[in-house]
């Protein structure tokens, strides 16, 4: 069935009961129908024009085809496999199995209500209301689309649990022509600590991921997630993502952002002395816009926030980066700091960077700044006179820009090698 | 094995080589000696084939090959070097990474196999050890960050290591302290042989004491204006260049 179709029915029908326990019957109204792709005067949205981007006749997903698991990449030892936004299944290590818990969405709002109703009872604080069925303003469109199609999975790590081992959550796009809604939401409970590869890996054409991650770390936990996708060029992303932090726990966020691609990245410090480090990269080539908006709000004392993103655009492609600190009342002795910087490899390349300080407290310290450029002639000659050719000093040149940003993710610096491969191809 | 003759190279319309005629036979070593802004940078860098440089007329032969057609990295792997008078700083690339990326690419270019990785270490952990480099030079960022006279051991490093037939030593002794010139000669001195020639260019007798040349060109105003042997320097020194221009 073709989305629009989808939605015209859904229109007629009203909702009568959704998947998701908090989607109501009041958001689908028929306001919601009429822009349901935010535009260009939405300030997070201005410079990613996602109706530009998909096809009119994109589909939604109806029934997922049976999968072959072997066909599965068996790089990974512990996979959490998702199908076109659908959780498949879950192929850990002996170990691991009974220490993470996997849930639908209904099934874990009976069992346990205590995060649902903290996100979902004080929105403002946690989230910004961007919560997918919360509200319904163009920004969050998208995250309400996301909640109509998709129902969507929970995994819970239960307190104490520390695994070592990085977990993969492979969503594999094998659709065609289609719009994937993967949500998820992950609790990491009391004093946890894990690791995750966020991996999309698109075999398919035209189809545009929607997925909506909302990631609850409860005090003195600590998350890792690396995020990448491969093989993205023929389709478009959206992502959001929420993390929300209480007190004492570490979230460390990397990515490697390419194609045509949409990120809305929230972190929320709302406990005292939780901490945040968020890397990036976005890499455009052809005629590709890639897009990040992210904000950490500081909302509780002694938070400290680093963001670190590096940009290389080439041909005739954009890369652009909002990054925000919002540091609220009360949060004293708060640290944030957002440095960027870009590389651009054609004349034609474009690229921006604002950072953006909102402060309300005295007794805290920020520092931000961003940085373009273009390859040094300079350093091709030095490296050319020791024997490189022209194109491998660039390319080395690029990777040394790169190595700056110190990863510590194999996966992720693998990509990143290929995919500097691949702009000069 | 370098002969140029009646070269002139223009920067933005300014004449800074004017029909320069010089030759640096094979095993011989050559020192340039001239004012600021004689030149003399300009012609290692026209040599070893910098962007950014007219040639008005002449030509370079490298082993009776004309090479100004020629890019910077084939006449690097056809064995010319230089020593830069100010080494460029590259972060985020390793040292010891770049090292051996430039030996490779070199040896690639001349159809051999890439250097053995543990003798590759050996050797530029000796070298270094040599040269008073403390190992942490290998794996820092290239010259990012070193002293003046650490950036001029890590050219010598270079030179040692690739072994060229031809190289140019452009000021590789200015801002060294005694003890790193002294350094710096004896790597210089061990990289000499029959077989390579060297053209140093310098403002000061001190390296020449250590390194005899065979030949001393006074230059000015992008030409040769006065030749002889390692006497010139000492009556340079005493005399400056007024004697001569
Ligand atoms: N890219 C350039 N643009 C303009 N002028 C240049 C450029 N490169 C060199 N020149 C000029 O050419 C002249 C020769 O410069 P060069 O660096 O070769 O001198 P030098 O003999 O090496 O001097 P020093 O002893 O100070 O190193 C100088 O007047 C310099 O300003
Ligand atoms: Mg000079």
């Amino acid at each position: 069935m073709y989305l629009n179709d989808y939605l015209d029915k859904l229109k007629k029908n009203k909702l009568e009961e959704s998947n998701k326990p908090w989607l109501t019957s009041k958001i689908i109204s028929d306001e919601f129908f009429n822009s349901i792709f935010p535009d260009e005067k939405v300030e997070e949205w201005k410079n990613f024009n996602i109706k530009s981007l998909i096809g009119n006749k994109l589909k939604v997903l109806e029934k997922n085809k049976n999968l072959k698991i072997e066909k599965i990449n068996r790089d990974y030892n512990n996979i959490l496999f998702f199908n076109n936004g659908v959780f498949e299944k879950c192929l850990l290590e002996k170990k691991l199995i009974n220490k993470i818990n996997i849930y639908k969405t209904t099934e874990y709002k009976k069992k346990d209500k205590t995060i649902l109703k903290k996100i979902y009872s004080d929105a403002a604080k946690y989230a910004e209301k961007r919560l997918s069925g919360v509200s319904d303003s163009k920004t969050t469109k998208l995250l309400s689309l996301n909640a109509l199609l998709s129902e969507g999975v929970v995994i819970e790590i239960p307190n104490d649990t520390v695994i070592d081992n990085q977990i993969c959550i492979y969503n594999n796009i094998s659709c065609q022509n289609t719009l994937v809604n993967p949500y998820i939401l992950i609790i990491a409970k009391e004093n946890s600590k894990t690791k995750f590869l966020d991996l999309t890996s698109y075999n398919g054409e035209e189809n545009w991921t929607n997925s909506f991650y909302e990631i609850y770390l409860e005090k003195n936990s600590n998350f890792q997630m690396a995020n990448l996708s491969t093989n993205q060029i023929k389709n478009v992303n959206t992502s959001s993502y929420n993390f929300h932090l209480e007190k004492y726990s570490r979230l460390k966020f990397s990515s490697i952002n390419k194609g045509n691609s949409k990120k809305d990245i929230r972190v929320f410090l709302n406990g005292e002395n939780s901490k945040t480090s968020l890397k990036g990269m976005l890499i455009s080539k052809h005629k590709e816009s890639n897009d990040i908006f992210c904000k950490v709000t500081h909302n509780a004392p002694n938070t400290i926030s680093n963001q670190e993103w590096r940009m290389l655009s080439s041909d005739n492609s954009k890369t652009s980066l909002n990054g925000k600190i919002k540091i609220l009342k009360n949060a004293k002795k708060s640290t944030g700091s957002f440095f960027s910087k870009t590389l651009l490899l054609s004349e034609k390349a474009k690229s921006f960077s604002k950072p953006e300080l909102e402060i309300f407290e005295d007794e805290v310290s920020c520092s931000h700044g961003a940085s373009f450029g273009e390859i040094e002639k300079e350093k091709v000659f030095y490296l050319q006179s020791r024997g490189l050719s022209k194109r491998d000093a660039i390319k080395y040149l690029v990777l040394a820009f790169i190595n700056e940003l110190k990863l510590n993710d194999d996966k992720l610096n693998e990509n990143i090698l290929s995919e500097t491969e691949n702009l000069f191809c | 094995m370098l002969k140029i003759s009646n070269l002139s190279v223009t920067v933005e319309d300014k004449l800074i080589l004017d029909n320069l005629n010089l030759e640096i036979p094979k095993g011989k070593k050559v020192a340039i000696m001239g004012p600021n802004g004689s030149g003399k940078s300009t012609l290692s860098n026209v040599i070893s084939g910098k962007f950014g440089y007219n040639i008005k007329k002449g030509n370079i032969e490298f082993e009776g090959k004309d090479i100004l057609d020629c890019s910077a990295d084939d006449r690097a792997a056809m064995g010319i070097y230089m020593a830069f008078q100010y080494p460029i700083e590259i972060p985020g690339i390793a040292n010891s990474s770049f090292l051996r990326t430039a030996i490779n690419s070199i040896r690639k270019k001349n159809n051999l196999e890439p250097v053995n990785t543990r003798s590759f270490l050996e050797e530029i952990n000796n070298i270094a050890n040599k040269l008073g480099l403390d190992k942490s030079f290998l794996s820092r960022d290239l010259n990012t960050g070193f002293s003046g006279g650490e950036k001029k051991k890590n050219e010598i490093l270079q030179l040692l290591l690739i072994k060229p037939k031809f190289c140019v030593l452009d000021e590789i002794d200015s801002g060294l302290d005694i003890d790193a010139l002294k350094v710096i000669s004896k790597g210089i001195s061990e990289f000499s042989s029959k077989t390579n020639s060297i053209l140093i260019i310098t403002h000061y007798q001190r390296l020449l004491d250590y390194i005899k040349p065979d030949e001393v060109h006074i230059f000015n105003d992008g030409k040769i204006i006065k030749s002889g042997n390692s006497d010139l320097v000492k009556v340079l020194e005493e005399k400056g260049y007024k004697e001569f221009c």
